[in-house]
């Protein structure tokens, strides 16, 4: 009978932590910024010079190896995905505006200066939460 | 029999023939009001006995006009209480109907004549029967539709089902009564492999919020999900509910396709807002309504609201109602709002009742451009309800709890700039009505050109003050060529013309830098000259030109629009 709530016990605890990384995964906000921005995901544009070159799926994401100049970052901030989500009208400059979602996303600002700083990247920027205006 | 029928019919038809209307929709064919200058002698004899008319020959400066327009009487119609002014107010019937507005131009050029003018046709104001298109409680329940003057644009212009208005919000009810949105105008943003996905068929409020619930005092501001996800169904109902139903409200773009595009997850987040604006311009839409916002600026929306301004869709948006105080850390009151602080971006403001900025809305320079009915009702400086009606996703909360008789209805009321923007985005509908290829500038220029002042008192915004819909529709009928002449735009005397008539060439004379375009448009509209970036004193060649009236059209450096008249001979 001990041993049953232990088990009991041990599965609430599990659970309970499933749930709260859960949240926290699935949380719209930033606590450095406010809570203005979503969180675990960035804008960044490269320059118009830049070449069209890379292939874009079905589902709007780029393989990560299509972005050499971002395998310092595609680490140290854990990237998980690249999408193009944005091509209204094939607009050039849309064409190479991309959303990273990463995973450390408490480091947002370091991933946008990091971003900043990369010579083929125009800019890069944290996406804000919009409001009701009534 | 049959012959009597016959002439009968004949002459029933040659009744209409006579008081048809074949030049002007909108003026009296071949009838003028022409007022005499104050200080002209009233000496002239009218014939009290035979309809107040007057002989020709009382004025001997005007024979040879008369005899050129084919003058067929002059009447003394108006004596009311022997006013002085309308003792010199004269009605001219004349036979050559299509030269009215030659004929007023060249009455213009006598200094005995102080205006000259085509008697405007009144019309049976559309009267729709949507039960609340009227009184509840024996309160205005339409006063934001009143304000715009939507009963006389209505006259004008009825929404077409081939233009698309997008509301782009939390979510949108699409199956209400009184919008009935077409499944393939829904759409709404699904994670697909971490991906949102663009969802066709339906954009309503997640199936958590349960839409018959009824809140109490209590809860309302703290726990009333139905009401809270019923902002975007509240702006469809503004910009193109269904008119003239027998159902609910009236809007002011009722007949236009709406299109109702979710942006929020389902925690209410609103974060899909580049998504939903690329899903509905690359589904059709004409016009967008954004009633959202924030202080915060991103260079993504920035262009892609660019891409759509750049293919002709006309963008709305809220300017915001932290007029007064900021909700945003580190922000000041009265705050840029984006997207409508974007320059191709019509950002809207709210009035009252009273014709005053609500205190809640953005104001000033670079936050609002044009303001529309969004607040309360106003009495003695006071607010009350009701503020504006609408559709909704719940059962009325909001009006039932603050003692109207509405209750168990998908209507309440709201207020905000949220609800101000679709109005402006349902009329930017109706002008796009009248002329489908109207660019986002000019729908901007009609909106502006034609607004009515903002009530003395009133905070300032960019523009010139509240949409007038009667004259918007006018002018975007205008550049349509449906009409052809510009009479309702503002004519000043800032700008001079001479000589008029003129035979090969016009001066223009205007202050340095005033005017950025000069157009030369015949009596159907039709340019058929320009003049970029013209000098402080320009001179126009217009030997060219067939003999007969001109508009002269201005754009100012302001982008104000004034239109003169000149003669070629």
């Amino acid at each position: 009978m001990k041993t049953v709530k232990k088990y009991t016990l041990l599965l609430i605890i599990i659970v309970a932590v499933v749930f709260v990384s859960c949240k926290t995964t699935e949380q719209n906000v930033t606590p450095s910024t406010s809570g203005e921005y979503q969180a675990g995901v960035v804008m960044f544009k490269l320059k118009d010079d830049y070449p069209l070159n890379f292939s874009v799926k079905e589902d709007k994401s780029i393989d990560l190896k299509e972005f050499k100049f971002l395998e310092k970052e595609i680490k140290k901030f854990e990237i998980v995905q690249i999408t193009r989500p944005f091509d209204l009208f094939d607009d050039p400059k849309l064409l190479r505006t991309f959303k990273i979602a990463f995973k450390k996303e408490k480091n947002i600002d370091a991933l946008i200066d990091a971003l900043n700083a990369i010579p083929e990247i125009e800019y890069a920027e944290k996406i804000p939460i919009k409001r009701k205006l009534k | 029999m049959r012959k009597f029928i016959l002439l009968s019919l004949l002459f029933l038809i040659s009744i209409c023939g006579i008081e048809a209307q074949n030049v002007s929709p909108h003026y009296v064919d071949g009838m003028l009001y022409v007022k005499l200058t104050d200080n002209y002698p009233l000496t002239f004899k009218v014939d009290v006995d035979n309809g107040r008319t007057i002989n020709e020959s009382e004025f001997p400066f005007l024979q040879e006009l008369f005899a050129k327009y084919g003058v067929t009487l002059i009447a003394q119609e108006f004596y009311l209480f022997d006013d002085e002014k309308l003792l010199r107010t004269l009605t001219i019937w004349f036979s050559e109907v299509e030269k009215a507005d030659e004929f007023i131009a060249e009455l213009l050029l006598h200094k005995e004549i102080e205006y000259a003018e085509k008697p405007t046709i009144k019309k049976r104001l559309f009267n729709p029967d949507d039960p609340y298109y009227g009184q509840i409680d024996n309160l205005n329940m339409k006063w934001h539709l009143d304000m715009i003057k939507a009963s006389y644009a209505w006259d004008l212009q009825w929404g077409s089902p081939t233009i698309k208005v997008a509301i782009v919000d939390d979510a949108i009810w699409g199956g209400h009564e009184d919008l009935q949105i077409s499944s393939n105008n829904l759409c709404h943003f699904k994670k697909v492999g971490g991906v949102p996905t663009a969802t066709t068929g339906s954009a309503s409020p997640p199936s958590s919020v349960n839409q018959n619930m009824t809140c109490n005092e209590s809860t309302f501001y703290t726990n009333c999900a139905a009401y809270d996800w019923s902002h975007g169904t509240h702006c469809a109902g503004l910009a193109g509910a269904i008119t003239n139903n027998g159902k609910g409200v009236a809007s002011i773009g009722s007949g236009v396709s709406l299109m109702g595009v979710r942006m929020s997850t389902d925690d209410g987040s609103m974060i899909y807002y580049n998504n939903a604006v690329q899903w509905a311009a690359q589904n059709g839409a004409k016009v967008i309504s954004m009633s959202y916002g924030s202080p915060l600026q991103d260079q993504t929306e920035r262009q892609v609201l660019q891409t759509a301004y750049n293919r002709g869709i006309i963008l709305v948006a809220a300017a915001g109602n932290e007029g007064e105080e900021s909700d945003y850390e580190g922000y000041e009151p009265n705050y840029i709002s984006y997207p409508a602080g974007y320059p191709f971006v019509i950002s809207v403001a709210s009035v009252n009742s009273n014709k005053k900025l609500s205190s809640f809305s953005q104001y000033g320079p670079g936050r609002a451009d044009i303001a529309a009915p969004g607040g309360f009702t106003v009495i003695n400086n006071q607010e009350y309800l009701p503020n504006i009606l609408s559709t909704t996703y719940c059962k009325t909360q909001f009006l039932r709890l603050t003692g109207f008789s509405l209750s168990n209805v998908y209507y309440d009321g709201m207020q905000g700039t949220s609800m101000a923007c679709p109005i402006v985005a349902g009329l930017c509908g109706l002008l796009a009505s009248a002329y489908p290829t109207i660019t986002p500038a000019q729908a901007k220029e009609c909106l502006q050109s034609t607004a009515q002042p903002l009530a003395s008192g009133s905070r300032p915004i960019d523009g010139n003050g509240i949409i007038n819909a009667y004259s918007a529709v006018l002018c975007a009928q205008e550049l349509a060529g449906n009409v052809g002449i510009c009479d309702k735009l503002t004519l000043t005397n800032q700008i001079s013309v001479y000589p008029n008539p003129a035979q090969d060439i016009l001066y223009v004379v205007s202050e340095e830098g005033e005017v950025k375009k000069i157009e030369i448009l015949d009596v159907a509209g039709r340019c058929v000259a320009t003049e970029l970036m013209p000098k402080s004193e320009t001179i126009l060649s217009i030997s060219n030109l067939t003999n007969g009236l001109y508009l002269l059209k201005f754009t100012c450096s302001n982008n104000e629009i004034i239109i003169k008249k000149f003669i070629k001979q």
